[in-house]
């Protein structure tokens, strides 16, 4: 068994998209129309056949407070790996990203937290 | 220099804005206080007791209470008339500046040329003090500082059972009867308080701090992490939630919310009445 697919809550599509790939730079996968939404997945370019992250719509009434408690308390949906945190952090910042927490090391682990427009929070992480 | 600081020093302090109190110890000293507390935000009614010029007053079992000078843009408290016995009490005395009553009224008081120099935050003194017991940095956050200040009145006279729930509910302590809380002040209120040495007792509230001094402004998620990482404190996300809630409540930490996320801030100004307490001796 292992993880094909994840999926983050979003609430608009169109702008998760393009968040996702143009500011992240992950690149789409699947965009299959389901009347009014899509199936709309996008992959790592580093992994193309990898994980894929389905952006999936948050109209569904529980994931409103389910979301807002999270980033309320800084709480991360999901979690990407990226070779270094401070670079990447210093990159998304330069573009605009807000980060709920600047780069942290500890140990061999460097993490971050940021908004990805969408209505959650991604942390992204690198290890030594 | 702040104002505290200054009232610690000398005789007399002034302040531009907030509200000014003092703690019942001082009645305890047999030294006469007088002096004028005004406020610039609302110049009338919402000083604990009594509304017209003149004295502060003492009462059995309240804090020695203010009367409103009307006219006065400024809060003046000045001690007793033998310059030794007014340093004497001076150092022993509890002033609670609380910025949140004047912030509403921040324009009125520009209007009345009061030039705002600085925020001065309350500083929680240790014993029995009402500044203490009362405005919980919780109670602040969810009630405007008109709310405190229209509240005061009541609850400086002792009369406060539409508070008790609230209040209650801002210390998390609900096995506080009702009837714990109608007696005098120094007795109901010393059940409720969370004092400095309280806050600071636990060794992960001590971490909590030495994390946000490390970095301000830390998300819940983040300080776990550090805890975590940093201190092997392998504590739930609830348990230092409530360890953050009784920092917050001893003044030590504020949480600010910001957009749709909450930082958390430390302050470390209640432990700067610590060294006004015992002051520096070797």
């Amino acid at each position: 068994m292992r993880i094909h697919l994840t999926s983050v809550f979003v609430d608009d599509q169109a702008k998760a998209l393009a968040f996702y790939t143009e500011v992240l730079g992950f690149v789409k996968k699947n965009e299959i129309d389901l009347g009014g939404a899509f199936w709309l997945t996008v992959v790592s370019p580093e992994d193309p056949d990898g994980t894929e992250l389905l952006l999936e719509p948050s109209d569904h009434p529980a994931v409103g407070p389910y979301r807002d408690a999270l980033v309320s308390d800084g709480i991360p949906l999901a979690s990407f790996a990226v070779d270094d945190v401070h670079a990447e952090h210093k990159r998304l910042a330069g573009a605009g990203v807000v980060f709920t927490q600047k780069p942290m090391e500890a140990g061999p682990v460097t993490t971050a937290v940021f908004d990805d427009t969408c209505g959650n929070l991604i942390q992204i992480a690198s290890q030594d | 220099m702040s104002p505290l600081e200054s009232l610690v020093r000398e005789d007399s302090v002034q302040v531009s804005r907030g509200w000014l109190f003092v703690a019942p110890q001082t009645r305890t000293n047999g030294v006469a206080i007088r002096g004028i507390v005004g406020s610039p935000a609302q110049p009338t009614g919402s000083v604990p007791c009594g509304e017209s010029d003149g004295v502060v007053e003492e009462e059995d079992g309240c804090p020695v209470s203010g009367s409103v000078k009307r006219t006065s843009p400024t809060l003046v408290l000045q001690l007793a008339d033998d310059p030794k016995r007014a340093s004497m009490v001076s150092r022993q005395l509890t002033v609670l500046v609380d910025e949140t009553s004047a912030v509403s009224g921040e324009e009125t008081a520009v209007a009345h040329g009061v030039e705002i120099t600085e925020r001065i935050h309350p500083v929680p003194h240790t014993h029995l003090s009402l500044p203490a017991l009362l405005p919980t940095r919780r109670l602040r956050t969810e009630r405007s500082g008109s709310w405190w200040a229209t509240r005061l009145p009541q609850i400086c006279s002792c009369i406060f059972e539409p508070q008790c729930h609230r209040l209650r509910h801002a210390c998390g302590q609900s096995s506080v009867s009702d009837a714990d809380l109608t007696c005098k002040l120094r007795l109901a209120y010393c059940q409720l308080v969370t004092d400095i040495f309280q806050a600071i007792t636990a060794p992960a509230r001590r971490a909590i701090l030495d994390e946000l001094v490390a970095r301000d402004g830390q998300t819940l998620f983040e300080l776990c992490a550090r805890l975590t990482a940093f201190h092997e404190m392998s504590l739930s996300r609830q348990a230092i939630s409530q360890h953050i809630d009784v920092l917050e409540e001893a003044g030590l930490l504020r949480s600010k919310r910001q957009g749709r996320y909450k930082f958390h801030y430390v302050d470390t100004a209640p432990l700067q009445a610590l060294f006004a307490r015992w002051p520096n001796r070797s």
